[in-house]
C-alpha cells in the first residue's frame, strides 16, 4: 500500500465540510504519489494550479487569466473570501448542461400527465441538472478549494485527436495506413517518446492489427483505401 | 431437482469447447491488461467490448466478457502483491499485506493464498446466484413498470450512496447520465431529440464509445499528467505452495471474506470493494496476532481477495435477475447484452436459459482456469510488468478505435469517444466520479419507457407509484437511503469507511 499522502495543505486554512473532505480524499486517491507536493505544501503551485482550473472549459483562455491569477493569490492570503474552484465550475457546468438539455427538450412534444411526451422525461431532468448544479456552486462559495493539479495538456491533444484522426482518414486511406497514422500521431502524446521509436511501434501496429482484425476476424475494412490508389 | 437440471445446462453450455476457449481466451486477455500498469478493470472492458461483439453468439460473447472481468481482477491483485500497484479499488487492501509478504520474501505464497481464496470464493458465490437467482426472477416477473421504475430508482440512488466524494455530485453525474441515456430517437414515439441537430449519431448514442471514452481514455489522460518511471523492484517469486500451517491460517478467513463478500456484492453501488475493506476490519478484529496486519499477514490477504471475488461474482445476480446493474462493469455488461439484441430483466432466464446458466457455470470454470493457468504463467506477467507507458498507450488508442469502429462502421462514433474523453477528462478533475453517469445512461432509456408505461396504465395519475404497495416500499427505501446518506452524522461515517480505503 502507498504510504497515506500527508495533508496536502494549500497555504490558507481549510474549512472542510464532510463532504469536502471526501472529495480531497478522492482526490488524493486519483493522484497517488505525487512529487509536486513538496510544491504544494510551499504553496507555489496552489496559485498556478488554481489558475489551471479556470482554464478547464478552454473556451476563453487567456482573456482574464491575469485577474484569474490575482484573484487565487489573494485567496491564498484571505481567509475569509475563499471559494472551491473546482467546485464553482463543477456547479456551473452542470448548470450550463442543464440549460442545454432543457433547451432541447422544449423543443419536442411535452405530452401530457397521461401520455408523457419526448420531452417530458428530459425537461424534468434537465431541471434537476439546474438545481443540483445551484446547490454545488452555493456550496462551493463556503468552502476552500484545493488546486485540480496538473493537466495533462499535451496527452488531451493527441489522445483525444487520434480517434478522430482515424475516423476521418480510416475511408479514404483505408484500414492498415489509418491505424498507422493514429498510432503515430497517439505516440507523441508522451514526452518520452523518441520519433524512430513512435514509427517503428505505428509499423508494428498496423501490420498486427491488420493481420488480427482484417485477416482473422475478417472485419470488413478496405485495407487500402482509395486514396492510396 | 431444479436446481442441478438448471445447472447441468448451464455447464454443458458452457464446457463446449467453442465457449471454453472463449473463457479462456478472456480471462487470458483480462488479466494481460488487468497486469498492464494504469489500466483498472472497467477500463478494460470498456476497450475490449467491441471485440466481444465480433463473435456472433451472444452466449459466447458474454461468457468472454465475464471472463475478462474476473481476469481483470486477478491481474489487479497479482500487481498489488508484486509491485505495491492495486490494479483497481478492490485489490487496494490486498496490496497493504500482500506487498509486506513479497516483500519477507513469500511472494509466491501471498500469490496463491490470493489465487486459491478467489477460486474458492467463486466456487461459493456461483452455488449462490444459482439458488437465489430463480426466487428473484420470479418476484421480478411480478413486477409491473411502476415497480419497475421504483427498482430502477432504488438502484440509481444506491450507486449515488456507495461512490466516492460528494453525494450531491454523485447524483447530478447520475441524472447527466439519464439525460444522456435519452439523446437520439424517442422510443415511444419515434421523434428525434436532444441531439443538437446532429442526426448523424443515430438513434441513441452509442454506448460503447461513451464507456471507451470516459472510462479509458479518461484514464490515459490521467495518467499521462505525471509520467515517471515505475520501479519494479521484485524479489523473484518462489515457493508457490503455501505450508499446511499456511492452509490452516487462511481457511477461516477465506469463508468469512466469502460470506461478506457474496452479501455486500448483491447490493447496487460497488458492493466487491466495501466488502474486501469491511473483510481486512473484520480479519484485524479477530485475528490472534492483529500485530501482524500491515506487515505481511497472511488473513490479510486471503479475507479481502476472497471477499472481493464474492462480491464481484454475486454483483451478477441483481444484473442477471432484474437488469439492474449493481457497478460499472455490470453496466457495461447490460449495454453489451442489449447490443447483442437480448433485453435485459427477468426474462432473460426464461426466454435465454442457456445464456442464463450458461453464463454463471462458465464463472466457475474461469475461474478454475484462472488458478490453473496463472499460477505456472506468473512469470510472463511479472515480465509485462515492464512494459513502458509510452508504449502501450498508443497501442490502446489504436485498438480502442478500430474497435469502436467495427460495431457500426460510424466514423461518429469516434467523435463521440473523443469528446466523452474529454468529458471524463474534465469530470475526473472536477472530482465527479464517472461510475454512475454510466449506470444513468444505461438506466435512462429503461426507466423512462417504465415510467411512461406506467402513467399510461395508471390512466394519467402519478400517484400509482406510492399506491402500489411494492413500488411504495422501493421508493420508502430510495428516500430512506438517500436521507441516511446526508445526514450528517452518517456523512462522517461514511467519510470515515472511504478513509479507510485509502488509508
Amino acid at each position: 500500500m502507498a504510504p497515506r499522502p500527508p495533508v496536502e495543505a494549500t497555504g490558507a486554512g481549510r474549512s472542510g465540510s464532510a463532504g469536502n473532505d471526501a472529495e480531497q480524499r478522492l482526490f488524493r486517491r486519483t493522484r497517488r504519489c505525487c512529487p509536486t507536493r513538496q510544491w504544494l505544501r510551499s504553496g507555489k503551485i496552489a496559485s498556478r494550479s488554481l489558475r489551471d482550473v479556470g482554464k478547464v472549459p478552454s473556451i476563453e483562455r487567456d482573456r482574464g487569466s491575469r485577474l484569474r491569477n490575482y484573484e487565487a493569490k489573494r485567496g491564498e492570503t484571505m481567509n475569509s473570501l475563499t471559494f472551491d474552484r473546482t467546485n464553482a465550475l463543477c456547479g456551473g457546468f452542470f448548470i450550463l448542461a442543464g440549460l442545454l438539455f432543457g433547451y432541447q427538450s422544449l423543443t419536442v412534444d411535452l405530452g401530457s400527465w397521461l401520455r408523457i411526451g419526448p420531452g417530458g422525461m428530459p425537461l424534468v431532468l434537465s431541471g434537476l441538472l439546474v438545481l443540483l448544479g445551484a446547490i454545488i456552486l452555493i456550496q462551493a462559495a463556503r468552502t476552500e478549494g484545493e488546486p485540480a493539479g496538473r493537466i495533462a495538456w499535451r496527452g488531451m491533444v493527441f489522445i483525444l485527436l487520434a480517434p478522430l484522426i482515424f475516423g476521418l482518414t480510416v475511408r479514404g486511406l483505408g484500414f492498415v495506413g489509418s491505424v498507422f497514422i493514429t498510432a503515430l500521431f497517439a505516440s507523441f502524446a508522451s514526452y518520452r517518446m523518441k520519433l524512430w521509436m513512435a514509427f517503428a511501434l505505428a509499423v508494428a501496429l498496423a501490420i498486427f492489427s491488420t493481420a488480427v482484425f482484417s485477416y482473422g476476424l475478417g472485419l470488413p475494412f478496405e485495407r487500402i483505401g482509395p486514396w492510396l490508389r | 431437482m431444479d436446481l442441478f437440471s438448471n445447472l447441468a445446462l448451464g455447464f454443458a453450455t458452457a464446457s463446449t469447447i467453442a465457449n471454453i476457449g472463449f473463457c479462456l481466451i478472456g480471462v487470458l486477455l483480462g488479466t494481460l491488461i488487468g497486469v498492464l500498469p494504469g489500466i483498472g478493470a472497467t477500463a478494460t472492458i470498456a476497450m475490449l467490448l467491441p471485440i466481444t461483439f465480433q463473435i456472433g453468439d451472444p452466449v459466447s460473447s458474454l461468457i468472454m466478457l465475464a471472463g475478462i472481468y474476473y481476469g481483470a481482477q486477478y491481474g489487479g491483485s497479482t500487481t498489488a502483491i508484486l509491485i505495491n500497484m492495486p490494479g483497481e479499488s478492490s485489490s487496494a487492501v490486498t496490496a497493504i499485506d500482500g506487498y509486506q509478504m513479497a516483500r519477507n520474501g513469500r511472494a509466491g505464497v501471498a500469490l496463491a493464498t490470493a489465487a486459491i481464496g478467489s477460486f474458492v470464493a467463486g466456487t461459493i458465490a456461483t452455488v449462490l446466484i444459482a439458488l437465489f437467482a430463480p426466487p428473484l426472477t420470479a418476484m421480478a416477473l411480478k413486477f409491473g413498470a411502476a415497480e419497475y421504475s421504483s427498482l430502477m430508482v432504488v438502484g440509481l440512488v444506491m450507486s449515488v450512496a456507495l461512490a466516492h466524494g460528494s453525494v450531491i455530485k454523485a447524483i447530478a453525474m447520475v441524472v447527466l447520465g439519464l439525460l444522456l441515456g435519452l439523446v437520439g430517437q424517442d422510443v415511444i414515439s419515434g421523434a428525434p431529440r436532444l441531439n443538437f441537430g446532429l442526426t448523424q449519431l443515430g438513434d441513441q448514442l452509442n454506448f460503447v464509445a461513451i464507456a471507451v471514452g470516459l472510462f479509458g481514455i479518461a484514464e490515459i489522460l490521467r495518467n499521462l499528467e505525471e509520467e515517471r518511471t515505475r520501479e519494479v523492484l521484485m524479489a523473484k517469486v518462489t515457493g508457490l505452495m503455501p505450508t499446511r500451517e499456511d492452509f490452516r491460517r487462511m481457511t477461516a478467513p477465506i469463508l468469512r471474506g466469502t460470506a461478506l463478500g457474496s452479501a455486500l456484492g448483491i447490493l447496487p453501488g460497488n458492493g466487491a470493494v466495501l466488502a474486501a475493506f469491511a473483510s481486512y476490519t473484520i480479519e484485524k478484529r479477530a485475528s490472534d496476532r492483529p500485530e501482524e496486519f500491515g506487515k505481511g499477514a497472511l488473513a490479510g490477504v486471503a479475507g479481502p481477495e476472497s471477499a472481493n471475488n464474492a462480491g464481484a461474482q454475486t454483483s451478477f445476480i441483481p444484473m442477471l435477475t432484474l437488469g439492474i446493474p449493481a457497478n460499472p462493469v455490470m453496466a457495461l455488461m447490460i449495454g453489451a447484452m442489449i447490443i447483442q439484441g437480448i433485453v435485459p430483466g427477468p426474462n432473460v432466464a426464461s426466454e435465454n436459459p442457456d445464456l442464463f446458466w450458461g453464463l454463471i457455470a462458465s464463472m466457475w470454470i474461469g475461474n478454475l482456469l484462472l488458478i490453473i493457468l496463472n499460477l505456472p504463467l506468473i512469470g510472463l506477467w511479472v515480465k509485462l510488468l515492464k512494459v513502458p507507458y509510452y508504449v502501450l498507450f498508443p497501442t490502446i488508442m489504436a485498438f480502442c478505435s478500430i474497435g469502436v469502429y467495427s460495431v457500426n462502421s460510424n466514423v461518429w462514433d469516434l467523435y463521440v469517444v473523443a469528446l466523452f474523453g474529454l468529458l471524463g477528462y474534465f469530470l475526473l478533475k472536477l472530482r465527479c466520479e464517472p461510475a454512475p453517469l454510466l449506470l444513468g445512461f444505461v438506466l435512462g432509456p429503461l426507466l423512462e419507457e417504465n415510467l411512461r408505461r406506467a402513467m399510461i396504465l395508471s390512466r394519467g395519475d402519478p400517484t400509482t407509484f406510492v399506491t402500489r404497495p411494492i413500488s411504495a416500499l422501493l421508493l420508502a427505501a430510495a428516500v430512506a437511503v438517500l436521507v441516511i446518506v446526508l445526514l450528517p452524522s452518517v456523512r462522517k461515517k461514511r467519510d470515515e469507511v472511504f478513509v479507510e480505503e485509502d488509508g
